[in-house]
């Protein structure tokens, strides 16, 4: 209640935070204090450089396409709030989900949300298509300096030629999901948040 | 973010400390309140909120967490009063909400849990077991899984020969060692006195004689008695069933692995589509916290990609043809005559090796070991040799590894059997050299010029005949036979002669057999294949070092005082060499199957050596080599190597068979002493160890009467099987392909949403919202609405649509013919038939008669396109002449057209559908049929079709300034692709849904014009003649591609005034009455069977010259791609 030290969560947030990412209130807790013991600020949001203390995001070539994902459009501080969205993307798809039937339209954790999340990795300049520099520079991340870029160019041509239907030679979302249609998306693309 | 990944790291202490962290975390700021205000408004909130949770899941967790805290409360740094109110708090609530819960509920939760935990231990600890994958793994994230295959396939024989030692050791060796005889007891387990001496020299230990001739590592050794031990163990049986059961199951179990990967390679080929998507989208694993795994990951992604990049290089790789072809009968040729070289130099070595023994007495070290070393030697260097050799030859990696790989084989292969060629020569003269043996004189000079081993074996004889024939004469004639033996002296040689002759004639005979045959030539042939292989061993070790090592110290470390980059140039780090190294393996595991029936110990001694091997090569791998400059993917399931593998072992078994059955057990040592032939056991045994009525029953079974049957029995099983997996194949294919057009279709329904997206005014808007609308197109496929068709017409902005839509008809002809193959049209049910139905909507709107040239030229015939179905038509001026004349050609769903209408002014593009044998026919019977297949038609499809007609065939008109898309450049970019796709052959095309390929196929379609439409292609003509056709239609059709393409008018030189060209609707109604009035003209021609119809010929060789001919007129990009392309259509007129 408003007698909580400012750095707690208050009861609102964590039911807003519940309806709007499905997690649930122990989840939210722990998540919360997990936040806290990043933000290295004490100013209630995550910089960059937080993310960066990450080990595993460190050493993750494409960790900074996954950091840039937290963080809202020209801004670079993320509040628990978007944490909170940005980590519902993992939320595994429960059984009992269906019937609860989240309120307002798709959840967070929906197959198509995921894949939106996994497109944008890939999507630099967020115009909703993954065009061939951008498929280069993220390859260029993964790979590091060990392939020649003639090479790689002919792999990002042959990854848009595969995937491209259109002939716009960009790979857009939906060119996107049908390629990993057959991929396990919900269950790959989940994580099990402590109870 | 960490909080992400916890539960994934596979260490277990960490998560749980780490939860217990941050519950206690968790339970303290929950609590805190407490620390600064009064229980009651606390107490009320907490209450309050925990009665608001009536979802059972937060209960249960809610009380979880509580239970957490009384648990631990203890050591909480708070002051006790805190911890006492905590703690009743607690309490409180855990009592109040736990009756909710059913007790089972959170046992069940704890279960599930626990159960979790413990399988994912047991799976890591699983992988733990298995000998060195982690070893593996890393080599494989380094260097790729053509290097891990080596080392897989190591580990893989590695267990083979686990088994093999457990099977020789149990069965025999044991045995041997615990009943058998004990050591110097009988002669064959004596080391003669003479040798006694020598018997330890490491001279001796080297070539295998002294003790170790005399122990259980060699035939010699073991004993003959039937039975030992008080079990009565069946010594002898058991050696021979044995030696057989080694063959039996090295077979039984290679086979079973190669049904496995071919299983395994079967379910992995249907998902080779977008293989680089995959690899590029999918490769990270996100869960990785280890910046060792991650590294590790990192050079795996960067190999996949190498063997991707080296894949695709493959495909566009292209040279002369000429030059090619004789290179690579070149390098055959020095191919052969290195195989030739290097047999002829065993032989030849052999040869001498025989000499040697039988005029030395005393051989050096290096003529002892001169042919083992020899043939390391060649095994070492040949491949080289041929590697370099292959490079002339420039295939593809992994064909070059097979090419590399079955050349080493054969090299191998030729080693070994010269080698057991000689050695088997040298028994064969060992054990038929008794009917030589006529008088004293003769044998006493065979005696004294043979080899060393023979007179040691005679020594060791002559106490053994004393032994038996006379107790009296042993010392005598033991000493002179030593002086015999050593001396050589006829004159003391004869004096035993004599002394025996005394006694018996026969005794003499026996000696004389004896001490010719006494030299064992199991335990030879034995020693041989063991000294290969450890000779083998030490120049593998030595060259490992040497070669990798000594290179890579030299190569790191003196490159600073060198004067050129030795790490860059000449010497470099060596690679590792796949295809020898998996054949060294090979070879090695041959001399194992080759020598195991003769040196039980041998299996136990590879296995030893493939230990050593593993590590000291895993070592060398990562410390000294670099990898190979081509990376290429080697498939898991590589039956080649197992297909060596398993020809290795059938040729190896065949000298050990021969062995067996030709020649004769050596008289007095080993297990089958005293028999006429070693598989005598089993008779033997069956005489006497089983009932009478046993050997009856076996000696019926053996006979012709049955065995005769039983094959013949065989043989048919044989056949059935074969031609059920046959058919299996086939329906298998059949199967593959129903997906492939499924997935097709899927592909088309987005299409034609782009498509009705595009067909608003401005159409450019391309957003990917397609996923929803597929519903809606489907629907719209199904029940036509009027409105769409009509709205849809106008599409031709994007050129992969054209090709699309072109596509689409390529795949349904492809789908016909699998129908028919199935036997009849419906076989293959309902649901193909349905798609079929949904096919031919696009396509016969697109359908398109091929003009005629002569009389029967239809000035019509793209009206024909305009079949559509009732409603449309109706929608827009349905006029019943025209549909008549288009229900042939679309009711059939074997029947598939396809046709395109931008033809007119391209002069070419008339096109044509395709159907196959029998047009005629068929077209006779569809005429009639009903047409339920009234389908929404698209007429977007239509409109598809033609830009990429005028595009591609007439550069110069007017149109092509409509297509904003692609240059010509692109375009021909875009072709060079289904040329390498297509190599692979037809089905494999047709299944893989790269649109760009797909889009080529465009081109594939031609018009024959002429009656006889094949001939004229061949000749050439059809160009010339389809422009006179096509000029007299010149104005109609100009003015139907205006309006249905929404040219400006400008562009329409013949437009008619009314078409504008963003209504459409307005431009409809001209376009049907155009077609109407043509229509009329050539409708007699339709329906009196002069049959217009356009035949799908599938491309095959036949046709391919005519059709590159006629393409080089086109244009250069169809020249391309009628060379690949294996569906081609021809379109003819008959």
């Amino acid at each position: 209640m408003g007698s909580r030290a400012s750095s707690l969560l208050r009861e609102e947030d964590i039911e807003e935070i519940k309806k709007e990412t499905g997690f649930s209130h122990s989840q939210i807790t722990r998540l919360y204090s997990r936040f806290h013991s990043l933000d290295k600020g004490e100013n209630g949001a995550l910089s960059r450089e937080d993310f960066q203390r990450i080990p595993e995001l460190a050493i993750n070539p494409l960790g900074d396409r996954i950091i840039n994902a937290f963080f809202p459009e020209g801004e670079d501080q993320v509040n628990f709030r978007g944490f909170m969205k940005t980590l519902a993307h993992f939320r595994p798809v429960e059984d009992n989900e269906k019937n609860k039937g989240l309120s307002s339209g798709e959840p967070l954790n929906s197959r198509m949300n995921k894949l939106l999340f996994a497109f944008r990795l890939y999507d630099l300049d967020r115009d909703d298509k993954i065009s061939r520099d951008e498929l280069l520079q993220v390859l260029r991340m993964m790979v590091g300096v060990n392939i020649s870029d003639e090479q790689l160019g002919s792999i990002a041509d042959r990854t848009i030629q595969e995937a491209d239907t259109n002939g716009d030679m960009c790979i857009s979302f939906s060119e996107f999901t049908k390629v990993l249609e057959k991929v396990d998306v919900e269950q790959k693309m989940s994580i099990r948040f402590l109870h | 973010m960490s909080d992400m990944t916890e539960p994934a790291t596979i260490t277990r202490p960490l998560i749980s400390s780490k939860r217990h962290k941050s519950i206690r975390k968790n339970s303290r700021r929950i609590y805190s309140p407490y620390q600064d205000e009064n229980g009651p408004s606390d107490d009320e909130d907490k209450d309050g909120e925990r009665v608001d949770s009536n979802d059972p899941e937060e209960l249960f967790q809610n009380i979880q967490l509580q239970k957490e805290i009384i648990a631990n409360i203890r050591t909480k740094p708070w002051p006790i009063r805190r911890k006492l109110k905590v703690l009743k708090q607690a309490r409180e609530i855990v009592l109040k909400f736990e009756g909710r819960l059913t007790r089972t509920r959170g046992y069940q939760a704890a279960g599930a849990d626990l159960l979790k935990k413990i399988s994912r231990v047991l799976y890591n600890v699983v992988v733990l077991f298995i000998p060195w994958e982690m070893r593996i793994k890393k080599i494989e994230s380094h260097f790729g899984s053509g290097v891990a295959s080596y080392f897989i396939f190591l580990r893989w024989l590695f267990g083979i020969n686990i088994v093999l030692t457990i099977l020789t050791g149990a069965f025999i060796v044991l045995p041997e060692l615990l009943a058998g005889a004990p050591f110097g007891t009988i002669r064959s387990k004596t080391i003669p006195k003479e040798h006694l001496s020598s018997a330890q020299d490491l001279d001796t230990i080297w070539s295998l004689g002294g003790y170790l001739q005399y122990s259980v590592l060699f035939y010699g050794y073991y004993g003959n008695v039937r039975k030992i031990g008080s079990a009565g163990y069946r010594l002898p049986l058991a050696y021979f069933l044995v030696g057989m059961a080694v063959f039996a199951y090295s077979f039984i179990t290679l086979l079973r692995k190669m049904a496995k990967n071919s299983r395994m390679s079967l379910a992995g080929a249907s998902d080779e589509n977008f293989t680089f998507c995959w690899r590029v989208f999918c490769a990270w694993d996100y869960l990785i916290g280890n910046p060792e795994a991650a590294e590790s990951k990192g050079a795996a992604i960067i190999n996949s990609i190498r063997e991707a990049i080296v894949e695709e290089q493959e495909k566009k790789k292209d040279t002369s043809l000429a030059v090619l072809i004789s290179l690579r009968i070149l390098a055959n040729i020095l191919v052969l005559l290195s195989l030739a070289g290097s047999i002829y130099i065993i032989y030849f070595v052999v040869d001498r090796s025989q000499k040697l023994e039988q005029e030395k007495p005393e051989l050096t070290l290096w003529e002892k070991n001169e042919v083992s070393v020899v043939v390391s030697l060649i095994t070492m260097i040949a491949p080289s040799a041929f590697e370099l050799v292959s490079q002339l030859e420039m295939y593809h990696p992994r064909t070059s590894l097979r090419f590399q790989l079955a050349r080493v084989l054969v090299l191998y292969l030729g080693n070994l059997y010269s080698l057991i060629i000689a050695l088997l020569d040298k028994v064969n003269i060992m054990s038929s050299a008794i009917p030589v043996a006529p008088g004293n004189v003769s044998s006493t000079s065979y005696l004294a010029t043979i080899s060393q081993p023979t007179e040691d074996n005679l020594s060791t004889i002559v106490p053994d005949i004393t032994e038996r024939q006379n107790s009296t004469l042993t010392m005598t004639l033991l000493d002179l036979n030593n002086s015999v033996t050593t001396i050589k002296s006829t004159a003391s040689y004869g004096q035993p002669m004599r002394m025996q002759s005394l006694l018996n004639q026969t005794v003499i005979y026996e000696y004389n057999t004896r001490s010719q045959q006494d030299p064992c030539w199991e335990t030879y042939v034995g020693q041989e294949m063991l000294k290969l292989s450890i000779i083998d061993m030490i120049f593998t070790v030595a060259s490992i070092l040497l070669i990798d090592f000594i290179r890579g110290l030299v190569v790191r470390y003196l490159s600073d005082c060198c004067c050129w980059d030795l790490e860059s140039k000449f010497p470099e780090y060596g690679e590792f060499k796949i295809a020898e190294n998996v054949l060294h393996l090979i070879y090695n595991q041959g001399m194992i199957w080759m020598g195991a029936f003769f040196s039980p110990c041998l299996p136990a001694f590879n296995v030893l050596k493939l230990i050593g091997l593993m590590y000291l090569r895993s070592w060398a791998v990562l410390t000294c080599n670099v990898p190979h400059q081509q990376v290429f993917r080697a498939s898991r399931s590589n039956n080649f190597y197992l297909a060596m593998l398993l020809f290795m072992l059938f040729l190896c078994m065949l000298p050990t068979i021969f062995a067996i059955v030709r020649y004769r057990p050596s008289q007095y040592c080993g297990p089958f002493s005293g028999q006429e032939k070693i598989y005598d056991i089993i008779s033997e045994t069956f005489a006497n160890d089983f009932p009478l009525w046993f050997s009856k029953v076996m000696s019926y079974v053996t006979s012709p009467v049955v065995v005769l049957p039983a094959l013949l029995l065989l043989f048919m099983l044989i056949y059935y099987l074969q031609s059920i997996a046959r058919s299996l194949k086939v329906t298998n294919s059949q199967l593959r392909l129903q997906l492939q057009s499924e997935r097709t279709d899927d592909k088309k329904k987005v299409f034609k949403l782009a498509a009705g997206r595009l067909q608003a005014p401005e159409g450019a808007d391309k957003k990917p919202e397609q996923e929803s609308d597929i519903t809606s197109m489907e629907s719209s496929a199904r029940s036509t609405s009027p409105t769409r068709p009509n709205g849809s017409v106008v599409n031709f902005e994007s050129p992969v649509r054209h090709g699309n839509s072109i596509r689409t008809i390529t795949q349904s002809a492809s789908r016909a013919d699998v129908s028919r193959a199935a036997g009849a049209a419906r076989s293959p049910g309902a649901p193909v038939r349905q798609k079929h139905k949904a096919e031919h909507v696009p396509n016969r709107h697109s359908g398109y008669l091929g003009g005629s040239g002569s009389s029967c030229r239809s000035k019509s015939y793209h009206h024909m396109a305009y079949n559509p179905s009732t409603r449309y038509a109706e929608s827009i001026h349905s006029d019943p002449l025209f549909r008549k004349t288009l229900r042939p050609m679309h009711t059939e769903p074997g029947v598939i057209m396809a046709q395109s209408y931008a033809g007119r002014r391209a002069h070419t593009t008339r096109y044509v559908i395709v159907n196959e044998h029998e047009a005629r026919k068929k077209m006779r019977s569809t005429v009639r049929l009903p047409r339920h297949y009234r389908l929404a038609d698209e007429p977007a499809e239509i409109v598809e079709l033609y830009p990429r007609n005028v595009k591609r065939y007439i550069p110069r008109t007017p149109h092509r300034s409509h297509q904003p898309h692609l240059s010509e450049e692109e375009e021909e970019e875009e072709e060079e692709d289904p040329k390498s796709s297509t190599r692979r052959g037809s089905i494999r095309q047709s299944q893989r849904p790269r649109s760009l390929s797909d889009l080529h196929q465009s081109a594939r379609f031609y018009i024959g014009d002429t009656v006889d439409s094949q001939v004229s292609m061949e000749q050439g003509l059809y160009g010339d003649e389809e422009d006179d056709d096509q000029d007299e239609d010149w104005v109609n059709d100009s003015a139907h591609l205006c309006s249905q393409t929404n040219i400006p008018e400008s562009t329409c030189r013949y437009g008619e005034p009314h078409v504008k060209s963003k209504s459409k609707h307005k431009v409809e109604p001209s376009l049907t009455e155009s077609d109407s009035a043509s229509l009329a003209s050539s409708s007699d021609q339709q329906n009196s069977s002069t049959d217009q119809y356009i035949q799908i010929i599938h491309n095959k060789e036949k046709y391919l010259k005519p059709g590159t001919k006629l393409t080089k007129k086109k244009s250069k990009n169809s020249v391309k791609l009628n060379v690949s392309a294996s569906n081609d259509l021809v379109c003819s007129n008959v």
